[in-house]
């Protein structure tokens, strides 16, 4: 690649970026007060939706299971798998949650 | 974090995480609510504590992500006139350069953005965009190729 393109490519995002220059962004304090009202109005439902839909849906497998393979007797192997199995999924959804958050 | 930590982060990282977006998506208005989403979801993360230095790519892997979720939803990847706001020094010339820019695809934009004006290596880069190294060396070497093929066909006036 030329050194003539290269600087090409600078210059035209340079002057681009004189638009910017005009541009007034909200003062600190403003960002501060607008993101504190966020953070404190923010709907709480939204807090732990996936989490809560994670565990809703790890019952319904446990339901069906359950019924599925209902021999009389609560099958202790199968609760420990489901049970491992919900808590592995609802720390993978927290985990993931995170990054989408971010 | 506290309101004399944030006013420290934010003068040091504002300005330069506004132009990214806003030179990236076309819109200022836009570049506007994205900045403050940026700084919401900063602080909503827990994460508020780390150093500036650290910060900085991490508001810029935000607002790369919220840029991501507006082209998914096919938002900013055409240019409208008016959309940019001309220099007040030269106008027509800077919506010149901004019509140029913009043919390019959002992707191509934003890669240029950030090796050129940002000055970021292509592992910082990678850790932005979410992309591996590889494809970031192979991606901005396509967006300077398109970018040489759109100032050829300008006929060099830019």
């Amino acid at each position: 690649m030329s050194e003539e393109l290269e600087q090409d490519i600078r210059n035209i995002l340079d002057r681009l970026d004189e638009a910017a220059l005009t541009h007034d962004l909200p003062a600190s304090a403003e960002m501060w007060s607008r993101l504190q009202f966020r953070l404190a109005y923010r709907p709480r439902s939204n807090r732990y939706a996936s989490q809560a839909s994670t565990l809703q849906a790890a019952l319904y497998i446990f339901a069906f299971l359950m019924w599925f393979t209902w021999s009389g007797w609560l099958s202790v192997s199968l609760l420990a798998i489901t049970v491992s199995a919900a808590t592995a999924s609802l720390y993978l959804t927290l985990h993931v949650s995170r990054i989408f958050r971010s | 974090m506290d309101g004399q930590a944030f006013s420290s982060l934010y003068e040091a990282t504002a300005k330069p995480l506004w132009r990214y977006i806003a030179r990236v998506c076309g819109k200022p208005d836009v570049a506007d609510d994205l900045l403050q989403e940026c700084y919401f979801r900063l602080l909503r993360s827990g994460r508020s504590e780390m150093k500036i230095s650290d910060a900085r790519p991490y508001l810029f892997r935000i607002a790369t992500n919220l840029l991501h979720d507006r082209w998914r939803r096919g938002e900013d990847l055409s240019f409208e006139d008016g959309d940019e706001p001309a220099s007040e020094t030269n106008p027509e010339r800077c919506l010149d350069v901004a019509r140029v820019l913009y043919r390019l695809k959002p992707r191509a934009r934003q890669l240029l953005w950030l090796a050129y004006m940002e000055e970021m290596t292509h592992r910082e880069i990678a850790d932005v965009t979410g992309l591996n190294v590889m494809s970031v060396r192979i991606l901005l070497f396509r967006a300077r190729r398109e970018a040489r093929v759109l100032f050829k066909s300008e006929g060099g006036r830019l």
